[in-house]
């Protein structure tokens, strides 16, 4: 069994530290960056090591996990030119890798294994070697928001739904909410997670109602949430200081009128469709069916109602504008984005400075994503904040900050030894609520200071210890990284790394730059100097033990002071 | 056959360590060795199951009110398994057509049904509640809410601690040895099994105790003395303490639990593949363990997803329900061979039962439903509480056919504290809002425990 096997290799490895004498020399180097310019002129000044390490803490919030290019290239212009340039560049879109994978591999969804692998693998191919990572990782915020899940066996199989599904995400990251909201409704994907694909009007002869999930979770979930709220994110009170909600179960039921009559969309253009099809067209939007759509007008909030004769496609337009212009929507879809982005705990001014570039104040329209995230990434809050590192996007970083890869440029990380010790994997939450709560909050010293830290909902014994595994797993897996047989070996490009640890304090600075950003603690930093000190003639061994014991770290697995 | 994800993540070949059996202890005498033991198993059915086709009116004046109400989600009355019991008024029962060994446990006598149960902020009244005047549990019908309200059993407001938790505070340290929590998650963090002093301590349903990869004990270890340095830094923020913490405690607590694991006796009991199965055999495993660990109270939670069937009630239902039926089942027996059947009570709980009316194949959210509670001191082959009259515009029908539960979540646990050695007058300590629904000294308030 692979696991076995590796567990034992890296025993063997971690113990092969019989020491010779003598010891590396101290005064680490610069790192290595950017070269000189060929040619004539004075060339660019060094970034200064402050430099440096503010690109090094952009970088880990703004992308999958820094290189140490990244960093020196960051750290030669600003912020603000990163973020203009990222908005800018084309998409990297997860449908084509996976048309790729099926060419070469076949894409019948009774294979085993399932074709529905080839999104795993074309997501962890962009979020390692995509040049628009922000716009990735944006997707992959929203996708902990708007959550579909391959829990559900018929997206975990089929190959196109949750690639197609990341693409629209991605396609709306830099968009307007109101787009994203309406893409996110359409979407066959949701519209199966959710059950409102071939969701029937009322019929008083068969005693059906309409099914009433997505409008409930469009509503708790995806736009404004339980309670009413201030722009900073503070809950309002009544006059008995008691939260106020913002929908009731009546609500629902008129919402659910509205999201009914939709079906698949035609596997080709212009193909046939009907309502009640169940051919699992997941690539392409859904499509309304009058016929099929409840008629009559529709009770929306805030006095708002939907006239009767419309059709279907029109009622769900003006249910978005009815949720999109609540005032909840700045402050509670703003307040998550910083959760996922940045901070655990967002102070009410910066929740509200994020909402009010939601609603517009620095002039774009209401919804403007690019307001919002650039709000959100360069408030001065964001140098600062303190959040617990999902599992998943550590295990992303070793790998992009380490240089996984193959012989060619296929990345073909299924993610199963991942998911299997920290319980997380992207767009593969156990429900719509996501791995954790946004409120969630754990017993014990972040309680007392009534801090919320919602990673900590799925960091138990078992995950936090499969966590630890993970990096020893991914350092030193000899054979391929959690790629399947029949699929190119992955495997970490340590070299660079290598090259560095003859002397232990180069290597030391390294991994506080790239993976700490300059704020090693100056007891992790003595501890990863003794242990690499203690690993004599073995690069490769001391390079690893050096990268275990600081990718396992608590200083690591916390982000930001 | 159509692959699962369940089916992949196990074939990926990550096995655990296999534990090893390094000294036998007589079943006979282990069981002498532990009179006072008791444990309680808390399965969670997450998304609210449609339990009202899991127990289903027989007899045909109601069952035909069954079949009306429930249009396209009724089960056919050839398929169910009738149950003999005989409720007021010459009320019969049937179960699910999947839940064949559920029924032969309810009629061996360890089962018994608790009908129309949910949580309630106080005794509430259909009259009650259409003049606004009701006390309502917190977010009524949303899945957060409810599942949280389930594990608290406080309904009326929004509690960190739950019903495990507190009955651990409470009682711990009156019973326990051993540095392992008396709590026991095989699905991680939960509500139900935190309390102020009490966490839970996660094991891997399929993989059991994990142990961390090259941590040895032994002096000459490099990366063992590194880790251990590592984890005893003072670090300044709450975030960096509480991962520091939560990691050497869960090495230390693990090492323990994996040596009693390795040290207990083997169970013969063969336990299927998978789901409840699989976590139900790791609780039988920690349970067989108990005198190595110092526990002579403990409690277990596990959660099985999956149940939020707004489409496709009856497909679903038809393939995940064996599944709850054999697990029970195959713990049943496993509770047999280790004599501790009387010790160990397990009961399934859901965010709420839902909509007996269907959207078209599926059901919506809904309240009151109706869980299961097995073990050898359950008064079995009985159905507690109020099984409500399946008929739409009845007074316990809110619309849609979501019922207005007749029996609180807390009076079930009550039961469950109750016979667990709460005295009746501790109560209050482990359930805050029970003194709305039973005055400690009266009769328990079902009935349902022996």
């Amino acid at each position: 069994m692979r696991m076995l096997k590796w567990l034992s290799i890296v025993s063997v490895l971690v113990l092969a530290a019989c020491g010779g004498g003598g010891g590396g020399s101290g005064g680490g180097g610069n790192p290595p960056g950017g070269g000189s310019p060929p040619g004539g002129g004075t060339p660019p000044p060094e970034p200064t090591r402050a430099e440096l390490q503010a690109a090094a803490r952009f970088l880990s919030m703004a992308s999958f996990g820094p290189t140490l290019a990244d960093i020196d290239d960051l750290a030669r212009e600003d912020i603000d030119t990163w973020l203009t340039r990222q908005f800018s560049t084309a998409q990297s879109r997860h449908l084509p890798v996976v048309q790729r994978y099926a060419l070469e591999y076949g894409a019948d969804v009774t294979m085993d294994p399932p074709p529905g692998l080839y999104r795993r693998f074309a997501f962890f191919e962009h979020a390692l070697n995509a040049p628009d990572q922000l716009r990735q990782l944006t997707a992959y915020a929203l996708s902990q928001i708007f959550v579909v899940s391959d829990n559900v066996d018929a997206l975990f199989i089929d190959p196109r739904a949750l690639s197609s599904y990341y693409d629209m995400l991605a396609e709306n990251a830099f968009g307007n909410f109101r787009d994203l909201l309406l893409d996110v409704t359409l979407h066959p994907a949701m519209g199966f997670y959710l059950s409102h694909v071939n969701n029937g009007r009322s019929d008083p002869v068969a005693n059906t109602f309409p099914d009433e999930n997505y409008a409930r979770e469009v509503m708790q979930l995806f736009s404004i949430g339980l309670f009413e709220l201030n722009e900073d994110g503070s809950q309002r009170l009544d006059g008995n200081n008691n939260p106020i909600p913002t929908y009731d179960n009546q609500d629902i039921r008129e919402f659910s009128k509205v999201f009914t009559g939709l079906s698949y969309g035609p596997e080709q253009p212009g193909g046939g469709t009907f309502f009640g099809s169940e051919s699992r067209v997941m690539h392409v939007p859904m499509e309304m069916f009058d016929a099929f759509h409840e008629p009559g007008e529709k009770f929306l909030l805030n006095g708002a109602v939907v006239p009767d004769g419309q059709s279907g496609m029109q009622d769900i337009q003006d249910a978005i504008d009815n949720l999109f212009n609540h005032p909840n929507v700045g402050p509670f879809i703003g307040t998550q984005l910083i959760q996922r982005l940045v901070t655990s705990n967002p102070s009410p001014a910066y929740v509200a400075r994020v909402s009010a570039a939601f609603a517009g104040s620095g002039g774009a329209p209401r919804g403007d994503m690019q307001a919002v995230l650039r709000a959100i990434l360069t408030d001065p809050e964001a140098q600062s904040g303190l959040r617990l590192r999902e599992p998943f996007r550590r295990y992303l970083a070793m790998n992009r900050s380490l240089h996984a890869g193959t012989d060619d440029s296929t990345v073909p990380g299924a993610g199963f030894v991942a998911q299997f010790l920290t319980q997380q994997h992207v767009l593969s939450a156990p429900s719509v609520f996501n791995f954790y709560l946004p409120q969630f909050r754990p017993a014990g010293p972040i309680g007392d200071q009534g801090l919320t830290a919602p990673e900590f909902q799925i960091t138990d014994a078992s995950t936090i210890v499969g966590m630890t595994n993970l990096v020893a797993y991914t350092l030193y897996a000899q054979q391929s990284i959690d790629s399947p047989d029949g699929f190119a070996d992955i495997t970490l490009d340590l070299a660079p790394w290598e090259a560095r640890a003859a002397v232990v304090e180069d290597l030391v600075d390294d991994v506080d730059l790239v993976f700490f950003a300059g704020t090693m603690g100056d007891g992790l930093r003595q501890v990863l100097l003794d242990a690499g000190n203690e690993v004599q003639n073995d690069l490769p061994n001391r390079t690893r033990l050096v990268l275990y014991l600081a990718l396992a770290s608590p200083d690591y697995a916390i982000e930001g002071n | 056959m159509s692959y699962t994800r369940r089916n992949f993540l196990r074939h990926t070949g990550v096995a655990g360590l296999a534990a090893t059996q390094l000294g036998w202890f007589a079943n006979g005498a282990q069981a002498n060795a532990q009179q006072d033991y008791c444990a309680m198993v808390c399965v969670l059915l997450a998304g609210g199951a449609d339990s009202f086709n899991m127990l289903l009116p027989y007899d045909q004046d109601r069952y035909d009110q069954y079949a009306t109400i429930r249009a396209d989600l009724a089960l056919e009355r050839a398929a169910v398994t009738p149950l003999n019991y005989l409720g007021a008024g010459g009320a019969r029962f049937a179960v699910h057509p999947g839940l064949a060994e559920v029924a032969q446990l309810f009629e061996n006598g360890d089962l018994a049904f608790v009908a129309n149960v949910g949580p309630l902020a106080e005794p509430t009244t259909r009259a009650a509640l259409d003049a606004g005047a009701a006390r309502l549990p917190l977010g009524l019908f949303s899945h957060s809410d409810q599942i949280a309200v389930w594990q608290t059993a406080a309904a009326g407001e929004r509690v960190s601690t739950g019903f495990g938790g507190r009955v651990a505070d409470f009682l711990s340290g009156q019973y326990n040895t051993g540095p392992v929590s008396m709590n026991i998650s095989m699905s991680g963090t939960n509500l139900f099994q935190t309390g102020t002093q009490t966490a839970s301590y996660a094991i891997d349903s399929d993989e059991g105790v994990r142990s961390v990869a090259g941590y040895e004990n032994t002096d000459t270890d490099v990366f063992t003395r590194s880790l251990d340095r590592l984890l005893a830094l003072d670090y300044a923020d709450p975030f960096r303490q509480t991962y520091a913490q939560q990691l050497r405690g869960s090495i230390d607590a693990g090492q323990e639990l994996a040596a009693a694991l390795q040290t207990a006796p083997p169970l013969q009991t063969v336990f299927s593949e998978g789901g409840l199965s699989e976590a139900l055999q790791q609780v039988a495993r920690v349970i067989s363990a108990r005198n190595l660990l110092g526990a002579q109270r403990q409690t277990f939670f596990v959660t099985i997803g999956g149940w939020d069937h707004h489409d496709e009630v009856l497909n679903n239902q038809a393939n995940m329900l064996p599944g709850i039926s054999r697990g029970l089942s195959e713990f049943h027996a496993a509770l047999v061979e280790m004599g501790l059947l009387d010790a160990v009570t397990t009961f399934t709980i859901s965010d709420f039962g839902r909509t007996l009316t269907s959207n078209g194949r599926g059901s919506d959210h809904g309240w009151g439903g109706n869980s299961l509670v097995m073990g050898g001191s359950v008064n079995g082959g009985v159905i507690y509480g109020d099984y409500p009259e399946l008929v739409a515009g009845t007074e316990l029908d809110l619309g849609r056919g979501r019922f207005l539960p007749t029996t609180s979540v807390d009076e079930l646990y009550a039961e469950l504290g109750l016979w667990y050695g709460i005295a009746g007058n501790d109560l209050d300590m482990v359930l805050p809002n029970i003194g709305r629904f039973y005055t400690p000294g009266d009769p328990a308030p079902l009935g349902l425990m022996a």
